[in-house]
């Protein structure tokens, strides 16, 4: 579990975007499967793990009003900031910063979008799952995946396009690449 | 949401959407083989869908820069959660079966409740006078007239020294009993031996008094009201008289269940509804020469009465009071019908006993005293009760409040029962 909690956590607290709330979801998530490791079938069990912490998020999201959900706005100045990985090790001061307010600005617009929306974006682009494990994960058809991740990704393209500097940071994280 | 609606709205609709999910699968390398190459052959010849997937790339890479997001601390578990238990689902399904049955049971008394008009529980219905006319009707007053029959009222006291509501619960079966709350003496040489004749439950008894020694016996009894009829009062006064009492032995009538006033000259006005209680002679017709009553001592019991139990102002009215019991002039029939001995021996203790309660309507026919009620009163069993002196509104149901309130709460209780049920089952499946 010490494995996966990264990725659960990270999964839940962008599903919740609060950070609180986030880690009581993931405790519950690893609670649950511990309780119902017998249900396990086999095959991916990050997958399997998922599914647990996603059910759990969207359970705490259906709560809606009990906790306060929009504590990623003030993520530019949380110093809690430094929690979140940096893609690359050993770049310069300036990237540091710059990949700073980039991951701020889309951390930003990623909370703009619908639950549903950017659970599917989270699993697919951050996590890495295919589709089928987002079906999976999600209970919803192979299509409803395609399409949400489809207009996802359209709007944050929308959200960097507006943004000049975020465009061209994307920009050039994409020619780095 | 629907399911089928949800894919509707979110299934693309026009050509730019539909470019946009094709491209979004191409870049994650999930459209076919057939899709690709069709795909890719569409880029070859559109700018437009060249640019969106060069977008549609960046965003993506730009997502996957975020990275994950480091946990605050760590959520391994030291040791394996407590296990919940959860009780067995034959429990369950038994506690709901028992929540429906008893919301029925609510229901239906619920609304047999209503259309019978419940009102508080009460074993008989009353008589149709009201509680005053009743206790008005009881009142007697002596001073040698005669109290005129079922209007007394006028001569009781006007200022009556206690009154003692009438627990509403009283039952109509015991009105003989209640009748008798005057306190019975069974001759004027037995002072201080009070006869039983009080009901716990029976109207108060009026404290009696005993004036001085000299003036002429005169008892007012104040006729207790019927069960469930207001507040009443019963007075006796009986002041020793001077002259001795027509009838030496007679017992004393003070504040007798008869509610006849005695007068000096031996008469006591009956009330409509005294059912028994003044341990009596035989007695005749007014002016008729009394009856002894039965020298001997152990005092006379009543049906229907406790043994014992009587007040202390009504032990002191009785043992005081010489005043004489003669005849009841307009004691009615039975006084007059059983003119020999209306006493038979109680096998108990006995004392000759007074009446015997009828079977069917609880009242007492063959006390020479008797004095019938201007209606019957007549016990049902298990009726909802009627307001005091009425029994106009009394319900047809045998549904009272208490059982309708009864179902109601067990009703709740196992729905909540169920529903923590439901509940745990449902915490442990996730």
């Amino acid at each position: 579990m010490l494995r996966y909690q990264d990725h659960v956590f990270s999964l839940v607290l962008r599903m919740l975007t609060h950070r609180e709330a986030a880690e009581d979801v993931t405790q519950e998530a690893f609670v649950s499967a511990w309780r119902h490791i017998d249900t396990f079938r086999g095959g991916s069990f990050r997958s399997w793990l998922f599914t647990i912490a996603a059910n759990r998020a969207r359970d705490e999201l259906r709560k809606g009003v009990r906790r306060p959900t929009t504590s990623l706005d003030a993520a530019r100045d949380d110093p809690d900031r430094a929690d979140i990985d940096p893609p690359e090790p050993g770049p310069s001061p300036e990237g540091v910063a710059e990949q700073g307010e980039v991951r701020a600005a889309i951390e930003v617009a990623l909370a703009t979008l619908p639950p549903d929306w950017r659970e599917v974006i989270v699993m697919s682009d951050i996590h890495g799952m295919d589709y089928a494990e987002i079906a999976a994960a999600t209970g919803v058809a192979l299509g409803t995946v395609k399409s949400r991740l489809s207009r996802a990704r359209s709007r944050l393209r929308e959200v960097i396009l507006e943004s000049r500097e975020l465009s061209e940071v994307a920009q050039r994280l994409s020619d780095r690449r | 949401m629907m399911w089928w609606r949800r894919r509707a709205l979110e299934a693309p609709t026009t050509p730019l959407e539909r470019l946009q999910e094709r491209a979004s699968a191409y870049i994650d390398g999930e459209l076919t083989e057939a899709e690709r190459v069709a795909f890719e052959a569409e880029l070859a010849s559109s700018e437009v869908a060249r640019d969106h997937v060069d977008d549609l790339r960046q965003v993506r890479i730009a997502l996957a820069g975020i990275g994950t997001v480091r946990a605050p601390r760590s959520f391994a578990l030291l040791a394996p959660p407590a296990p919940v238990r959860v009780g067995p689902r034959r429990l369950e399904w038994a506690t709901r079966a028992g929540t429906g049955v008893a919301a029925l049971l609510f229901v239906v008394a619920l609304t047999n409740s209503s259309s019978a008009g419940d009102t508080p529980v009460v074993f008989a219905t009353a008589p149709r006078e009201s509680a005053s006319s009743a206790a008005n009707q009881a009142g007697g007053q002596a001073g040698g007239q005669p109290a005129p029959k079922n209007d007394s009222a006028n001569a009781a006291p006007p200022a009556a020294p206690t009154s003692t509501p009438i627990a509403n619960t009283t039952p109509r079966s015991a009105s003989p009993g209640a009748g008798a709350a005057g306190a019975v003496a069974p001759g004027a040489a037995t002072p201080g031996t009070a006869p039983a004749g009080t009901p716990s439950a029976a109207p108060a008894f009026a404290p009696a008094t005993a004036p001085a020694p000299g003036t002429p016996a005169s008892g007012s009894a104040s006729e207790n009201p019927p069960p469930s009829a207001a507040p009443a009062t019963a007075t006796a006064t009986a002041p020793a008289p001077t002259d001795p009492p027509p009838h030496g032995a007679g017992p004393a009538g003070a504040g007798g269940g008869m509610g006849g006033a005695t007068t000096g000259s031996g008469t006591i006005a009956p009330s409509p509804f005294g059912p028994v209680g003044v341990p009596t002679a035989t007695t005749g017709p007014a002016g008729a020469a009394p009856a002894t009553a039965p020298p001997a001592s152990p005092p006379p019991r009543l049906l229907g009465t406790p043994s014992s139990g009587a007040t202390p102002q009504a032990a002191t009215a009785l043992a005081t009071a010489t005043a004489t019991v003669a005849a009841f002039s307009e004691a009615g029939p039975a006084a007059t019908a059983t003119g020999a001995d209306p006493f038979r021996p109680d096998p108990r203790d006995a004392g000759p006993v007074f009446a015997r309660p009828t079977p069917d309507t609880g009242t007492v026919v063959e006390n020479p005293m008797y004095v019938p009620a201007p209606t019957p009163v007549a016990v049902e069993a298990m009726r909802a009760p009627a307001p005091a002196g009425t029994d106009a509104a009394a319900p047809s149901s045998d549904w009272t409040g208490g059982t309708v309130a009864a179902l109601g709460a067990l009703t709740v209780l196992l729905g909540g029962a169920s529903v923590a049920q439901f509940a745990a089952r449902r915490r442990h499946s996730r």
